[in-house]
């Protein structure tokens, strides 16, 4: 996956990372946007957002990758945090079984106030501490295959799989989408908002005018 | 203190309360000179780690490099204030003879505005806040809620344990299990949870406390944040729901329709949830949001003025960056512009002297009739949520 930096994309594609609080979102989302990984990050509160613009073929993603707080009590504000995705990482920490027991309620969080097209992985992490495995890697995967959801496991701290994760869940969005504009000419305000390709907005000029509610 | 080491004037931990300064570390730099071998780290006057080649660090306390420096002619007027308004006339005041609270007056606010010298900080906020005669009147004392929480195994308590090397990972006084702070904010954390069962514990009043145990000893502190959740803000703020914080979004919005037109018309346009970046703003009064300096200096009037400062100085941040938020070139860069916003403003007087331009005759009174109209709207919209039984009841008070 090719990186770029110009502010040059065909599509913006919204995904959000959920799970419980502590089971490496932050890290996970920092590994993948800027190639970091901190041990001693801060408690996320509110929402962040980073993003990395990815090549898919000869189309240029720019993947908005959101991460919020995991506790309880925030869950109050996600129908705003959760408004225009189409991915999704749910993540639990294949260390702590707890943080895997409540997935099935994660996993009804994010259907009821995201689109029900949204393509949702799901991410076992922490795969470095194997040594302190609490969740096997089996269960896990028929739990996501009973539920229609991608799954791997991955390592924020050593990158295992985390470059993948993103990217299967980003390829299988433009596979949906490239089937939906195909089928239709309608474009999905939120989903596809940004720049037209080619089209490189100079400084001061009038932003692309294709995001429109 | 026996035997301890002090910091140099404005050198490493010089702001931190003296029972935060860690020991250890002063006695290894008092004895470099003898040493060949370099610290491991470097430190601000705050206890926060400073990267060599990075000043950009959120949470450090020297965005410009300027060491933290008391105005002696501020301080000066600050102590001839003191001394004016206490009533007895004889002997050096102290602070045992300064009243618990602080009569109001335009005099006053103009002082707390200017600044609260860091030295009087502890004393000063205290009194300004209402938190002493919290301390003062309380039949429970901070030690027997202590005693009463210590044995806590609830949910509250296992969350605060995982939160508590989470909360301040940069700042030497809560790095580590062992730091001098991580007692103190498990203990603060577990009172006020079992104090306030209805909140238990929200992850943002750690930031709130860690930030207080810097410069208040233990007790004060937690005084401090009963203040904060009693007085300062409205109700509801860090409840299961955050209803509290949820509204204070949606006045927020409101203002900016009737002080930031241009901003609003932007974020429409983009459609733009605003909250989502706001939110923690409110929900930690700044603290770990900005610099440290600064979030001194916002917080010298929070506690004199309450939550009005909050959307006050929000207000007056996004007035510094309208034309750069204007100028974006689509939605994406506006919401980082605006999530970047509060960590790139180091300037105190800049930043509350456009707040006071813009929004400085905002009244409580203002406030409080948005936030009783945005709370009703929340909870019916919630209601409609929740399902039909529940919309009925509350249809009622719906836009």
């Amino acid at each position: 996956m090719g990186n770029r930096t110009e502010e040059d994309y065909n599509f913006v594609f919204k995904v959000v990372l959920i799970g419980e609080s502590g089971v490496g979102k932050t890290n996970l989302l920092s590994r993948f946007t800027r190639n970091e990984f901190s041990h001693d990050s801060r408690t996320t509160i509110g929402v962040e957002f980073s993003t990395r613009t990815v090549m898919l073929g000869t189309a240029a993603i720019k993947a908005q990758i959101w991460d919020t707080a995991g506790l309880e009590r925030y869950r109050a504000i996600t129908s705003a945090y959760y408004r225009g995705a189409v991915g999704a990482l749910l993540v639990f920490d294949l260390t702590k079984h707890q943080t895997y027991a409540v997935v099935e309620r994660w996993l009804k969080e994010l259907y009821d106030h995201a689109e029900a097209t949204i393509v949702v992985m799901l991410v076992g992490n922490k795969s470095d501490l194997s040594q302190a495995r609490e969740v096997p890697t089996e269960e896990a995967r028929m739990f996501a295959e009973n539920n229609g959801l991608l799954f791997l496991e991955t390592s924020a701290l050593d990158s295992t799989n985390v470059e993948l994760a993103f990217e299967t869940v980003l390829k299988e969005i433009f596979a949906k989408v490239s089937k939906q504009t195909q089928n239709s000419t309608r474009t999905n305000a939120i989903t596809l908002g940004g720049a037209q390709a080619g089209q490189e907005p100079g400084p001061g000029e009038k932003r692309a005018c294709c995001i429109s509610l | 203190m026996s035997g301890s080491h002090t910091p140099s004037a404005s050198g490493p931990f010089s702001a931190l309360t003296p029972s935060m300064w860690p020991q250890e570390i002063l006695a290894k730099s008092t004895q470099k000179e003898e040493s060949v071998e370099q610290p491991e780290f470097s430190y601000d006057e705050f206890g926060f780690r400073v990267d060599k080649e990075d000043g950009a660090n959120p949470g450090s306390g020297r965005p410009s490099g300027v060491p933290l420096m008391e105005d002696p002619p501020q301080r000066l007027r600050w102590q001839a204030h003191l001394e004016f308004t206490h009533n007895h006339d004889v002997g050096d005041l102290t602070w045992d003879k300064i009243a618990v609270s602080l009569p109001r007056s335009e005099k006053l606010r103009s002082l707390v505005l200017a600044g609260i010298p860091h030295s009087m900080r502890p004393q000063l906020w205290m009194r300004l806040s209402g938190a002493l005669q919290k301390k003062r009147n309380s039949e429970l004392s901070y030690r027997e809620m202590v005693k009463n929480s210590s044995n806590d195994e609830t949910i509250a308590a296992k969350q605060i344990e995982k939160d508590l090397l989470r909360t301040m990972p940069s700042n030497v006084c809560f790095a580590s299990v062992s730091s001098i702070g991580v007692p103190r904010l498990r203990r603060v954390l577990r009172a006020l949870a079992w104090l306030y069962p209805e909140i238990g514990y929200c992850q943002g009043t750690g930031m709130v406390a860690a930030c207080l145990l810097l410069f208040l000893e233990e007790e004060d502190a937690f005084w401090m944040m009963c203040a904060i959740i009693e007085d300062l803000l409205p109700a509801s703020y860090f409840s299961t729901t955050l209803l509290g914080v949820q509204t204070d979004q949606r006045v927020l919005r409101h203002l900016i329709v009737q002080y930031l037109p241009r901003l609003d018309k932007l974020l429409q346009e983009h459609d733009i949830e605003l909250s989502l970046i706001t939110l923690h703003w409110f929900l930690t009064a700044f603290a770990s949001v900005v610099h440290i300096k600064l979030l001194l200096r916002l917080w010298d009037l929070f506690f004199y003025e309450g939550s009005l400062v909050l959307f006050q100085t929000t207000l007056g941040m996004l007035r510094l960056k309208e034309e750069e938020l204007i100028q974006s070139e689509n939605s994406a860069s506006i919401f980082n512009t605006l999530s970047d916003i509060p960590s790139q403003i180091e300037d105190a007087e800049l930043l509350l002297g456009e707040a006071m331009r813009l929004a400085g005759s905002l009244t409580d009174v203002a406030v409080e009739t948005q936030r009783r109209k945005h709370l009703a709207y929340l909870i019916a919209d919630q209601g409609q949520l929740l399902g039909t039984s529940a919309t009925t009841n509350l249809s009622q008070v719906g836009p």
